[in-house]
C-alpha cells in the first residue's frame, strides 16, 4: 500500500496586500522595560493552520500594518512544511505545522514590533522551526521545538548566552539581546 | 559510559569528517560574508531510543581510500552539499566519535556528546564545503 504525504500549510485568511492596507487602526507605541518601544496597533486576522483535511482556525493579533517581513516569513515557513520525512537524508521528522503555527504567532504577537531585519527560517530535524538572525556581528537564533518551548542562543562575540524557557514566561531578557541586533 | 566507546581513539585527530546537507540548510551569514551551513544541521537525530542515534558523519579519509569520491558520495542526494569538519576540531568541543558501520555504509560514524547550540554554532562556522566539479 503506498502512503501518501499529508500535506501541510499556514495561511491567513486575508490576502497579504490586504493585510498591508490601512484601516484606520491608531497606533498606540508602548514602551517596554529594555526601552525599546513595541507597536500596539494590531487587528485581528484568522490564521488556518491545514493539516491534510483537518483545518484549524486561530485568531491571531497581528501589528497593522504587518512588518515588511511577514510574507517571506510565512512563504518560508510553508516551504519547510512542504518538506518529506528524512528530508535531511538522517532521519528528520516532517515540520510540525503546530510548531510552525506557533512560532509565527509568536514573532507577530511577541516580537513583530522590534524586529526591523526579517529573519531567516530554518527546519529543525526534530519537526520544529527556528527564526534566525547573523548581522551587526551578532549571532541570534530562537528555535521552536514544540509549540510553548523555545530556546535562545545569542552570540556577538563578547557575549555568548543560551537558554531554554516556555512563551508564556517574561520575554525581558530576549528583548534586551533583540535590541542589539540594531545597535551601532 | 566508558572513554573507548565515547571516543574511538583508532580515528585520527587528522581525520576528515564527512556530512551531507540538504539546501534548506545553507545560508548566507551576513557577519562571514559566506554561505554556511545552519547551526541545525548539526543536531544529533530525532529517532528517539533504541534506535535513536546521534550526529550522523562519514569518515571521508576512508571513503576516499575505497576510491569515493565526494561526487559520487552525493550522487543519491539532489539539492544537498557536502561539508567536512576535522576530527581536532570535534574532539576540541568535547564531543567523540565511533564508528557505527552499516551493511550500506562502512565508512558511517557518530558524533557524540551533548550539543548546545554554542557547539552547534561553532561547528557550522567551522564546517568547510567540500568543492564538487563543476556540472556540465
Amino acid at each position: 500500500m503506498v502512503e501518501t504525504q499529508v500535506t501541510s500549510h499556514l495561511y491567513f485568511t486575508k490576502s497579504a496586500a490586504a493585510l498591508y492596507e490601512h484601516e484606520g487602526a491608531s497606533s498606540r507605541p508602548t514602551k517596554l522595560s529594555s526601552g525599546l518601544t513595541i507597536s500596539e496597533s494590531r487587528r485581528l486576522v484568522d490564521l488556518v493552520i491545514e493539516r491534510g483535511p483537518i483545518k484549524d482556525l486561530v485568531q491571531v493579533p497581528i501589528p497593522s500594518p504587518p512588518p515588511p517581513w511577514f510574507s517571506g516569513v510565512v512563504r518560508s515557513l510553508n516551504r519547510c512544511l512542504s518538506l518529506p520525512e528524512d528530508w535531511d537524508s538522517y532521519g528528520a521528522r516532517r515540520v510540525d505545522p503546530e510548531i510552525a503555527a506557533s512560532a509565527l504567532i509568536f514573532l507577530l504577537t511577541r516580537l513583530a514590533g522590534l524586529i526591523p531585519i526579517a529573519p531567516s527560517v530554518c527546519p529543525i530535524n526534530s519537526g520544529g522551526a527556528q527564526f534566525e538572525w547573523h548581522t551587526n556581528g551578532i549571532d541570534l537564533e530562537i528555535a521552536f521545538v514544540s509549540p510553548i518551548e523555545f530556546e535562545v542562543y545569542f552570540n556577538d562575540g563578547k557575549i555568548e548566552k543560551e537558554w531554554k524557557q516556555d512563551d508564556r514566561e517574561p520575554l525581558d531578557r530576549l528583548y534586551e539581546l533583540i535590541g542589539s541586533l540594531t545597535q551601532d | 559510559m566508558d572513554g573507548e566507546s565515547f571516543d574511538d581513539t583508532s580515528i585520527p585527530n587528522e581525520a576528515t569528517l564527512w556530512r551531507r546537507i540538504p539546501g534548506d540548510w545553507v545560508k548566507f551569514d551576513d557577519n562571514l560574508k559566506r554561505l554556511r551551513p545552519q547551526s541545525r544541521a548539526f543536531d544529533d537525530s530525532p529517532i528517539p531510543p533504541p534506535d535513536g542515534s546521534p550526529m550522523s558523519v562519514d569518515l571521508a579519509d576512508e571513503a576516499i581510500g575505497s576510491g569515493i569520491t565526494p561526487e559520487a558520495y552525493l550522487a543519491e542526494y539532489p539539492g544537498f552539499r557536502l561539508v567536512s569538519l576535522s576530527a581536532k576540531l570535534v574532539r576540541s568541543l568535547e564531543l567523540g566519535i565511533v564508528r557505527a558501520r552499516s551493511e550500506g555504509n562502512p565508512f558511517h560514524a557518530h558524533v557524540q556528546g551533548k550539543k548546545t547550540n554554542s557547539i552547534k554554532d561553532c561547528l557550522a562556522k567551522s564546517a568547510e564545503w567540500v568543492p564538487m566539479p563543476p556540472k556540465d
